[in-house]
């Protein structure tokens, strides 16, 4: 069957590539705006408890079972298996405070050689939509630190935050040093090609792998819906799926938390998860990075996405985050925040100057926006299914950011001056000294 | 159907509800005798004939007959005031202002108590209403709260027809759950057993239907009210016309002034938001028992200067209350609907509602906050009052959610709800 439709030109698949989105975002305190606020910023504004509640969950339910099942594929098939992560820095942070076994279990996969991390900005923000681009590559390459100093490792290949991808995204990560973008494969800007070969952005831009969404959903959000004809899915049913896709390679990115979180335990996710492997390559199927998937094949045309792309909702674009005014009204302040930052930390520096720009890079996570979202679609329910604040509406959830972000407003302020008239009044004290002959 | 109250003359929810419900039946074939009290004026209306019962003639010894002697009503607690000071008459249309007094010839004929002038009304009614059956044959008769429920009880039982119970609020809910009258707990209790079917104003209301009341889930309906967005639309005023500063912020509270509407915490409140926002002002509209107790409270609280009681609002101003405010605060207690939260949502006014309101149910554009929180209410009103944007999007948002719920959608769910107590339905459940 096989050879007959490769008479017939047709190309079937050779390599899956597995790649998975890891992330925690620091979720913020009801804010009181009538108590006084301790002098700590970030365990003013940020909830340490639920925060660890979500983390400890999720480490306990996905992260630990998870690297496991594929510590044990790497190790069973002597390291065919491969695998692809992108881990933003708050997740990390909040590994190192909650649960550290959790990087240990990152670490161990990361030393088989056989995981490749993939750069992003470090608090999977949205900083990419500013107008000035000094935010993000600060915050991309805060990251590649991250990366190197936790895993050693030294992404080649880039993945912005919620797969956010346009021209623009491509450019500034070629000019950063990235061989290739992640976007998704969406029609709007695939049009009849097929997201199952490698292309590359226009004016020679990095490659791009384009995120194959039917298969991927068809585990990442398919897999335990008892109302989809094709339930329950097994891992050999898939694999037959995957080997009868044509083109070079299916790209499947999809978050790690679809392992035990939104699918639970019982659901059979991690059964599947290990017997995949088995299966793929059983069906002659390659695993490969995504690094490897980007030099291994040469892109087959040009694409150009001139208008933002996301993974997120039905539309695909970036309306769950900036949808509405009080999400714009928000993206506004935060970017209107950085040269007030930036004053603040230079006359500050030292640990209070750390602490300003870690609050900020926090406060910038778009989880923050995506709380906010009040489409009232079918998307809707996702929206509230991945919200902390399950009691409070999108307006509630914006009167306590905002309050935040003020509040962050007001002590940056605070402290800038503070600093800057320490200085004068030095200077001005020296003045008084030299002047009565006492110095 | 059998009502109380009817505008012109009118407390609260109960007589907006008839007045609209009745006009869209009406469009929709259904023909309604509407019996209600007498009032100094008559009450006519164009799509339906109102019959004014005239209980004041009716013979003392017939009401006490039929429902038990006076003398167990004689004290009734927080009810005594309510009609008397509530059912006032106001002015449905600018100009045309209804003659003080209404109230008092109205609900206390010949010098009766509240509770009497009830017992007779029903038993009147049920009399009335099967002498008009003789000739109008009535399908189905029709009761609006506890007030009316024992009239149709025996119109029910009389003529053999069946008899629709709504529910617009309990015993509980009016009284703050504190202190619900026990004689009324047990007419609501005996009503919503035994109608036909009992329409509740929200699921909450249901709730507690079911649970307190044991009524019976399968001839138990939810609909909810809706609004009539034309008065409340296109208004602008500027505070100064009405005396406050041109940077002051406005927000209203317009409610009962009694337990169940939580007044007390929209004071307390405001003096949390004076402590952030100075510009504020706080217009508490609307009468009540509880409005000595509060302008003290406003006093303690050291607000006094900055909190205006306005008195009972008549209809015709209400739109212009929500049109000068720049939030309207509903912190009840317990509100088995609340419509005037539908209002300020047409007018284009940011909302905070309890979380205890039926209203939350149906309504997205709104902030909800639980009754006793007081930060919580400031912190919302501070917010909206801050955030342009909010106020922006909150505004535009209620007002096309308000502009949704229209009287003709509740109307044709009550007249279907009417389709299935005709047909003995009621005690099936029916998708």
């Amino acid at each position: 069957m096989a050879r007959l439709l490769q008479g017939w030109g047709v190309k079937l698949l050779a390599s899956i590539c597995l790649y998975f989105h890891v992330h925690q975002p620091f979720r913020l305190k009801q804010f009181n705006v009538f108590g006084k606020r301790g002098h700590c910023l970030r365990s003013a504004y940020f909830s340490e408890e639920v925060n660890k509640h979500y983390f400890e969950k999720a480490a306990r339910q996905c992260y630990l079972p998870a690297n496991k099942v594929l510590l044990d594929a790497i190790e069973e098939t002597g390291g065919a298996f491969k695998a692809s992560f992108s881990i933003t820095g708050t997740f990390v942070e909040q590994a190192r405070l909650f649960v550290p076994e959790v990087l240990d279990s990152f670490r161990a996969l990361a030393e088989t050689g056989c995981v490749e991390f993939v750069g992003e900005t470090w608090g999977h923000s949205l900083a990419v939509l500013y107008a000035d681009s000094g935010e993000f590559r600060e915050q991309v390459r805060m990251h590649s630190r991250m990366l190197r100093d936790e895993f050693g490792a030294r992404p080649s290949v880039f993945r912005n935050t919620e797969l956010i991808y346009s021209n623009d995204v491509g450019r500034e990560a070629r000019a950063m040093g990235f061989g290739a973008v992640l976007a998704e494969g969406f029609e709007t800007v695939l049009g009849w090609r097929s997201a199952n070969f490698v292309y590359r952005a226009r004016n020679n831009g990095p490659k791009l792998l384009f995120r194959n969404y039917r298969l991927s959903d068809d585990v990442g959000y398919r897999f335990g819906a008892r109302w989809w004809s094709q339930w329950p899915l097994t891992a050999d049913k898939y694999a037959s799926w995957l080997a009868s896709a044509e083109g070079d390679t299916v790209n499947l990115f999809m978050d790690y938390e679809t392992f035990g979180e939104h699918h639970w335990p019982g659901s059979g996710i991690f059964g599947f998860l290990k017997h995949l492997p088995r299966e793929c390559r059983k069906r002659g199927l390659e695993f490969l990075s995504v690094g490897e998937t980007a030099s291994r094949y040469s892109a087959v045309d040009e694409v150009d996405v001139p208008f933002a792309l996301s993974w997120a909702d039905l539309e695909r674009d970036v309306s769950a985050w900036l949808g509405n005014k009080l999400q714009r009204a928000c993206f506004a302040e935060l970017e209107s925040l950085k040269p007030l930052v930036e004053s603040a930390v230079a006359v500050e520096g030292g640990e209070s100057g750390r602490e300003l720009l870690d609050v900020y890079r926090r406060l910038q996570t778009s989880d923050h926006l995506y709380y906010l979202c009040t489409k009232s679609w079918a998307d809707g329910d996702v929206h509230k299914h991945f919200s902390p604040y399950k009691e409070s509406s999108p307006y509630e959830n914006f009167i306590n950011y905002m309050n935040v972000l003020q509040d962050f407003k007001e002590e940056v302020c605070r402290r800038a001056q503070a600093s800057a008239a320490s200085v004068v009044g030095a200077k001005s004290v020296e003045g008084i000294a030299l002047k009565e002959g006492l110095v | 159907m059998i009502g109380w109250e009817f505008p012109p003359f009118m407390s609260g929810g109960l007589a907006t509800h008839c007045f609209y419900l009745t006009r869209e039946l009406s469009k929709l074939g259904v023909e309604i005798d509407f019996f209600m009290p007498r009032t100094r004026e008559p009450v006519s209306v164009s799509w339906m004939n109102v019959i004014q019962v005239d209980f004041s003639s009716f013979s003392e010894f017939g009401a006490a007959a039929v429902f038990g002697g006076e003398s167990e009503f004689r004290e009734f607690g927080p009810y005594r005031d309510f009609c008397r000071k509530e059912l006032k008459a106001v002015r449905l249309e600018k100009g045309v202002v209804s003659p003080s007094g209404v109230d008092e010839a109205m609900v206390s004929p010949a010098g009766l108590g509240f509770f009497e002038a009830v017992n007779k009304y029903n038993s009147l009614c049920a009399k009335l209403v099967a002498l008009y059956h003789c000739r109008r044959k009535y399908d189905l008769v029709h009761c609006h709260d506890w007030i009316t429920f024992r009239a149709g009880e025996a119109v029910a039982l009389e003529c053999g027809v069946p008899w629709v119970a709504t529910v617009h609020s309990t015993e509980y809910d009016r009284t703050g759950n504190l202190w619900p009258f026990e004689w009324i707990l047990g007419i609501e209790r005996r009503g919503v057993r035994a109608a036909d079917l009992v329409l509740a104003v929200s699921n909450r209301t249901a709730e507690q239907l079911v649970e307190r009341f044991g009524a019976d889930r399968r001839r138990l309906r939810v609909f909810y009210n809706a609004i009539d967005v034309a008065p409340f639309a296109n208004k602008a005023f500027r505070r100064e016309d009405f005396g406050f500063p041109a940077d002051s912020k406005i927000v209203l509270y317009n409610a009962r002034l009694s337990v169940q509407k939580g007044p007390e915490v929209f004071l307390r409140a405001a003096a949390r938001v004076l402590e952030k926002e100075p510009r504020a002002r706080f217009v508490v509209s609307g009468s009540g028992d509880l409005l000595p107790r509060l302008t003290e409270l406003a006093v303690d609280l050291g607000i006094a200067g900055k909190v205006r009681f306005v008195g009972f609002t008549p209809f015709c101003d209400i739109p212009v209350l929500y049109a000068v405010s720049d939030v309207y605060v509903l912190p009840s207690v317990s509100e088995p609907f609340g419509i005037t939260v539908l209002e300020a949502m047409a007018s284009g006014t940011p909302v905070i509602v309890s979380k205890t309101s039926g209203v939350s149910e149906v309504v997205k554009n709104c902030l909800t906050v639980d009754f006793w929180d007081v930060d919580g209410i400031a912190s919302r009103v501070l917010g909206v009052l801050k955030y342009a944007v909010l106020k922006q999007v909150l505004g535009e948002g209620g007002r096309e959610e308000a502009r949704g719920l229209s009287w003709d959608k509740t109307a044709s769910d009550v007249k279907w709800f009417y389709g299935q107590a005709i047909a003995g339905l009621g005690g099936e459940v029916v998708g």
